[in-house]
């Protein structure tokens, strides 16, 4: 077999090499390389032949083209869609509202409309809710959840083991009295 | 010979007139481009119906983003880029809907002495290779067999003759994983074609 036959370095770097040497895009340093081994190595001389045989089929292939029909069925597709709307991009956003302000603004206004401005920032800052109007809202969920904490609570300490009739039952049954270390001083 | 420069400025003055919404302006893009569109979609989904298909949605996404369009990437580039993305698009839906036989992975470790076909009426010629139907259906179904990857690769290259740079800015790599692609890609399709290879060196 021809690729195990062949398993010399020498072979191993020109197969590796044998695609930009079929397409002559080799340093001449690594073109000469090449053909050294190939006027020496008939194994390598026979997959280069096939490899630019490869090419060569590929590069002869039938060029392809599509029906009759292909333009008249896209157009009929493109008319369809109607206008294509306009690219907007953040860039295009900004320079139409600012030509729009541009265009609607007219300096005479100016001082009049940053006055207006001027005045509605006040008026929200002083009218504005205070700070406290989110910690109202979480005070609510501290209360929440301090209620459900209760409950838990509540809920555990009905459940306490040692209120428990039938551990209690077990536990004077078995003698062992309050504190379980007394038995072992005894 | 029309140069490399003269169709780049000629797109680009198509790409104006079109973006300004001049639909003879795309007519003439589509005209210029259509035939090279579709010979590699016909080649990356084998389908004469789909690759009609999907060059016209090509051309219809073309249309719609025309105005995206920047001068960073050629006409020719940016169309085979939108071509390349619906192509692996279908692929993997068709792979999913049909659980295509074909096999994507298991390619180029094969042993070209021992790809044994009948070897068919070809009409071979050592000194120049004549291609024929029989070896250009071949060709397809052993384009088809390769992995998308390598064969979006080896088509752009060697059948619709883009540079490296081109092809690795229409598939998103670095230019060394392009000659990468390209040899395994070749030297995979140097095995399937085996029996249509050989003569005297």
């Amino acid at each position: 077999m021809l690729d195990q036959n062949t398993t010399d370095a020498n072979c191993r770097s020109t197969w590796s090499r044998l695609s930009d040497y079929a397409d002559n895009s080799l340093s001449a340093r690594e073109m000469w390389e090449v053909e050294k081994h190939l006027a020496a190595c008939a194994d390598c001389a026979k997959l280069a032949h096939r490899t630019t045989q490869t090419i060569q089929i590929l590069r002869s292939a039938e060029t392809l083209d599509t029906s009759d029909n292909f333009m008249a069925q896209l157009h009929a597709k493109l008319d369809s869609l109607g206008p294509v709307p306009a690219r907007r991009t953040a860039g295009t956003v900004v320079r139409e509202w600012l030509d729009e302000v541009r265009a609607r603004l007219n300096f005479r206004a100016l001082p009049t409309l940053s006055v207006g401005m001027a005045s509605f920032i006040l008026a929200a800052l002083l009218f504005s809710p205070r700070h406290g109007a989110i910690p109202v809202v979480s005070t609510v969920a501290t209360e929440m959840v301090s209620q459900e904490a209760l409950d838990r609570h509540v809920a555990v300490t009905a459940s306490n083991p040692f209120d428990d009739p039938v551990a209690a039952k077990l536990e004077a049954d078995s003698g062992i009295s309050d504190s379980g270390a007394r038995i072992g001083t005894n | 010979m029309v140069s490399v420069g003269n169709i780049m400025q000629a797109d680009t003055a198509l790409v104006l007139r079109a973006q300004a919404n001049d639909r003879a302006a795309f007519n003439e893009i589509v005209l210029r481009y259509k035939s090279k569109v579709y010979n590699y979609v016909f080649r990356m989904v084998h389908s004469p119906l789909d690759a009609e298909d999907l060059t016209q949605e090509t051309f219809v996404r073309a249309y719609l983003s025309i105005r995206s369009f920047q001068s960073r990437a050629s006409l020719n580039t940016w169309l085979f880029r939108i071509a390349t993305n619906l192509c692996i698009d279908f692929s993997r839906k068709n792979k999913k809907t049909q659980g295509l036989t074909m096999s994507l992975s298991q390619d180029g470790d094969g042993d070209e002495e021992d790809t044994q076909r009948d070897i068919p009426d070809v009409s071979y010629d050592p000194q120049r290779l004549v291609m024929n139907k029989e070896l250009g259906t071949r060709l397809n179904e052993a384009l088809m067999e390769l992995p998308i990857k390598l064969r979006q690769v080896v088509l752009m290259y060697d059948i619709e003759g883009l540079p490296y740079e081109e092809i690795a800015c229409v598939i998103g790599c670095p230019l060394g994983t392009v000659k990468s692609r390209l040899f395994n890609a070749r030297s995979a399709l140097r095995v399937k074609l085996a029996p249509y290879l050989g003569g005297t060196i």
